[in-house]
């Protein structure tokens, strides 16, 4: 098969038609489809490490806190570099449990953010419900009055809100701590604006069934709300867990704090206790971080579906 | 008796909204009124309003060099927060849009930061800055005091800052990038434009709404950044990372100033309400399609 | 402009699932040429391999001499218009058309000249300003088509483009995508799923089905001469009517007769093509519309067909009549004004010469075979 020198495959690939043998063409196939898979492999393996790197990086406060909190307070006070503990143990953890009552604390925040999860689950779909299904004078003057909230930061009414509870006399209670959290003006849009996507003849069919407001919301609407319900659960619930200010201005006794104030009392330079206060804050973290690892899904199907906007 | 059912159906909607008006009403709109007044006043130690001083406080506050520390501060400080925590944000949406194997662990871990509480994310983070042990000392071989030095004590409050907040715009970016259509980067690709081209002409483009979406609620959260300054450098080292809120903490908790306290709450109000009317106009200017 | 050789390509997805097989086509240059099929036949899947936007999996892609398989989208110098229209929505209607000139770096001066040449060719100039979202879907396309024309490609690429617009609208745009081709004589790749848009546009046609080409040809040929039962029922409005039965010895002559009685004569032609040929094996006849007469007319080859109407279908200028028969229902196209009404016994003619026959297993067109051949 001879072939005569100016009919050489181009380097880069480009053949012209009808010039070209069976194996050149052949050749050149194989080299292309290996150098384009190479080049797809490549750009997968860039991706993948640089995002690998990256995770690390966002992730490194948390992995940090979990290997000191395995880490004997001997351990971590050495001048070499060690990012992971080398006889890892949970001892920091069974005396950060002993020396603080964590129990107590986290089953003080598991109530208080459970009751205010029920709760605005309760009043944002109440009143989302009012004002998608239901026609009643001012209903768009009112619905402005509400998101206008959205924009009242929470520095405008802290010290009011105080004032008021301690005159109240119901400081350092579970009710001072959940009261105020019981409603939200992102619940209400978010269940708004998922009632607005089912249609009018929804709830005129069961109105003209002779079915009343309540049983309507309870026996049809809820159950076809789920994903807003559960978007919703996780987002309050982690919000609520989270509390730090609020807390810390109403509650003083050891029995009624929550968890966040509470592993601040383990706050502590102090060589035995830096690791000490890492297995509180882990001990803290763990809960509200499955949650939304579990929840992920609905929390961001529920907040993104359509509610992005410009 | 048909009369009494008609008022009946007409009162019956505003039932439905009495659960959540009742706590806004007495959590929000009259606290906040309330606030108003006691900014008029000197208060007791227990808060009640005692003396009426009219705008003295304010006048008080402008004139002081504390307060406009205290704006200077809190000012820098969201500038900080914001830009950083919306690069972070938008770089790890970025990263995680198209797929790759093992692409759901990453989005989790990116969005994480969201979850995790300003205090206990604080006390991480004076670990890692301690100076002796801390791990960051450590991997740079410098030997700062972080947290006690007046130069850098804001930067890492702000750093704190701004990783807690990347895990919200992440899912913010995440979504306005789902929301671009497909088929203009297709076109773009057969009209010849090179990956770089796509992304500042394509992608960014399509993300500006959801950009001032983001901007608007980073701004308003990073002025409301209360824990990790308790926790970390409470105010400190001198009055560097005083910002507002602390310092409305400080003088309502500590001084007992509810009255010049509530004064700052309000002028930190009007500023937020500023800013958004601002980033609204400028919003109606621009985006538009 | 540029001659376009497609050769054996196919689309092999990881699964093993082939979406186009074996897919081989000449496209002269100046050519509007028109895939066309049911969903899912491969049409638009062959047109991405052709765009750059899908991988080709085996086969080789010839633009004007030049191997392609493995060029950028970018650098195979086409221009596609979309389903969608894949408009920017953040720029306005003049930087939509500037956009593959200005990621070449063309100077100012020439992108203005040329954006006012396309905008002058399809009537938007006065829209240059708007943003895509102040546009109504027919204004869209015509962007999207000025769009493609700026980069004066060697062919265009258009993936269903009418799809998204009412019918109305469409025909109206059938008409001015014609027009254009003549204007610019440039070689159009389109893919529909629509017969009519298929008949009335294009040079040629590539019937498609499960992946595989089953017919190239000009309208009028694959009209006249389908090569297969596939081809004759999908192209043409109402359908192709078919029956199946077998060919036998008539009385007098040779016949179709159908399962469940019909009896057809066979022109002389039909019947030495068919018999003994056919002897035994199941025959599927096929007969357009307009090929079945409401009237006995004199020297032509008629069958009769009896049964009773379901429906008649007034369409103004033609009247299209369902007979229910013993072997399913007929439908024929009348040009007259029959007093006929649902309900009424009739009887209609086929005019046999006009009838085409179908090899009942292999489905193949008993008379005419189309080749692929270059």
């Amino acid at each position: 098969m001879d072939m005569p020198v100016n009919q050489k495959a181009p380097l880069n690939g480009v053949l012209r038609r009808g010039q070209y043998t069976e194996e050149q063409l052949a050749a050149l196939h194989r080299r292309m489809s290996a150098a384009a898979l190479r080049r797809r492999r490549i750009k997968t393996s860039v991706l993948v490490a640089l995002n690998v790197v990256v995770a690390l990086f966002i992730l490194f406060p948390l992995l940090y806190a979990v290997s000191v909190s395995l880490m004997t307070g001997s351990e971590l006070f050495t001048m070499d570099m060690n990012l992971i503990p080398s006889a890892p143990t949970l001892e920091n953890y069974l005396r950060a449990w002993a020396q603080v009552p964590l129990l107590r604390f986290i089953l003080n925040s598991f109530l208080v953010a459970g009751c205010i999860t029920l709760g605005q689950i309760l009043t944002c779909s109440l009143a989302a419900f009012a004002f998608s299904f239901l026609n009643f004078k001012g209903k768009n003057v009112l619905f402005m009055l509400v998101m206008a909230t959205m924009m009242v930061p929470g520095e405008a009414t802290i010290i009011s809100n105080y004032l008021t509870v301690s005159q109240l006399g119901i400081l350092d209670t579970y009710l001072v701590l959940i009261l105020p959290s019981l409603t939200s003006a992102m619940g209400i849009f978010l269940f708004r604006q998922f009632y607005m996507t089912f249609p009018i003849s929804l709830y005129e069919s069961a109105k003209l069934d002779g079915c009343g407001n309540l049983r309507f919301i309870v026996r049809i609407l809820l159950p076809l709300t789920k994903s807003a319900i559960g978007a919703m659960s996780v987002y309050t619930f982690i919000n609520a867990w989270n509390m730090y200010m609020w807390p810390l201005l109403v509650t003083g006794s050891q029995e009624m704090r929550t968890v966040q104030i509470g592993i601040s009392m383990l706050d502590n330079t102090d060589a035995q206790s830096i690791t000490l206060m890492m297995a509180g804050v882990v001990s803290v973290i763990i809960p509200s971080m499955i949650i939304f690892v579990v929840g992920q899904k609905q929390l961001i199907r529920g907040m993104f579906s359509g509610a992005v906007k410009g | 008796m048909n009369q009494l059912r008609q008022r009946l159906a007409e009162v019956s909607p505003y039932c439905y909204l009495i659960p959540c008006f009742a706590v806004f009403g007495m959590f929000l709109f009259y606290p906040f009124f309330k606030t108003i007044y006691l900014s008029l006043f000197l208060t007791d130690k227990l808060g009640k309003a005692k003396i009426f001083v009219g705008l003295k406080n304010y006048s008080d506050l402008l004139t002081s060099e504390s307060f406009y520390n205290s704006i200077l501060v809190t000012l820098i400080f969201v500038v900080i927060v914001v830009f950083g925590s919306m690069l972070l944000g938008l770089a790890t949406a970025v990263l995680c849009s198209k797929t790759f194997p093992g692409i759901r662990a990453f989005s989790t871990a990116y969005a994480l930061p969201m979850a995790i509480a300003s205090s206990g994310a604080a006390m991480i983070f004076k670990v890692i800055l301690n100076p002796t042990i801390g791990v960051f000392n450590k991997l740079t071989g410098l030997d700062i005091n972080w947290i006690s030095d007046p130069r850098y004590a804001l930067i890492c409050v702000a750093v704190l800052t701004a990783w807690l907040n990347s895990g919200i715009n992440f899912l913010y970016f995440s979504a306005g990038l789902g929301n671009i259509d497909e088929s203009i980067y297709e076109r773009a690709s057969v009209d010849g434009a090179s990956g770089v081209q796509k992304f500042f002409r394509l992608t960014l483009p399509g993300l500006s709404p959801i950009i001032f979406y983001t901007l608007v609620v980073n701004i308003i959260q990073a002025f409301q950044s209360f824990g990790q300054v308790k926790i970390l450098t409470q105010g400190g080292p001198g009055e560097s990372t005083n910002l507002i809120v602390y310092s409305i903490y400080r003088d309502a908790f500590f001084n007992y100033k509810f009255g010049s306290a509530a004064a700052q709450s309000v002028i930190l109000f009007l500023i937020i309400m500023a800013l958004t009317l601002v980033m609204f106009k400028v919003e109606k200017k621009g985006v538009k399609y | 402009m540029a001659e376009i050789v497609l050769k054996n390509i196919s689309k092999i997805y990881d699964k093993g699932q082939r979406a186009v097989s074996d897919f081989s086509l000449h496209i002269h240059d100046g050519e509007f040429i028109v895939f066309v099929g049911p969903s899912g036949c491969g049409k638009s899947t062959t047109l991405r391999m052709i765009a750059g936007l899908e991988e080709i999996s085996e086969g080789e892609l010839w633009i004007g001499d030049e191997l392609c398989n493995y060029a950028e989208p970018g650098e195979r110098d086409l221009s596609m218009v979309f389903q969608n229209y894949a408009l920017y929505p953040q720029m306005s209607v003049y930087d939509n058309m500037a956009f593959s000139l200005s990621v070449r770096k063309v100077p100012k001066d020439q992108i203005a000249r040329r954006v006012d040449k396309a905008a002058e060719m399809l009537d938007i100039k006065h829209l240059l300003n708007r943003r895509p979202g102040q546009l109504s879907g027919g204004q869209k396309q015509r962007v999207a088509i000025g769009s493609a024309i700026m980069r004066e490609p060697r062919a265009f690429l258009m993936d269903e483009p009418l799809s998204n617009l009412d019918a109305k609208l469409r025909a109206h745009m059938r008409v001015e995508l014609a027009a254009l081709h003549q204007k610019l004589g440039a070689t159009m790749i389109y893919v529909t799923h629509d017969q009519t848009e298929a008949m009335t546009l294009a040079d040629r046609i590539v019937v498609m089905k499960e992946g595989r080409i089953q017919q190239v040809a000009s309208p009028a040929e694959l009209y006249s001469r389908p090569t297969n039962l596939f081809v004759a029922g999908f192209i043409g409005s109402p359908a192709m009517n078919f029956v199946r039965g077998t060919v036998e010895e008539g009385e007098q002559n040779i016949v179709f007769r159908s399962r469940n009685g019909l009896c057809l004569p066979l022109t002389f032609d039909q019947a030495a093509g068919l018999w003994p040929r056919c002897k035994g094996r199941e025959v599927v006849l096929g007969i357009r519309p307009e090929d079945i007469l409401p009237t006995q007319a004199v020297n032509r080859v008629l069958g009769r067909m009896d049964g009773r109407l379901t429906a008649c279908e007034g369409l103004g200028h033609e009247t299209i009549l369902h007979l229910e028969t013993a072997d399913g229902e007929f439908a024929a196209r009348v040009k007259e004004r029959t007093g006929a009404r649902a309900g009424d016994a009739a009887s209609l003619w086929v005019d046999m010469e006009k009838a085409h026959f179908f090899d009942g297993e292999t489905e193949q067109n008993l008379f005419y075979q189309w080749s692929d051949c270059e």
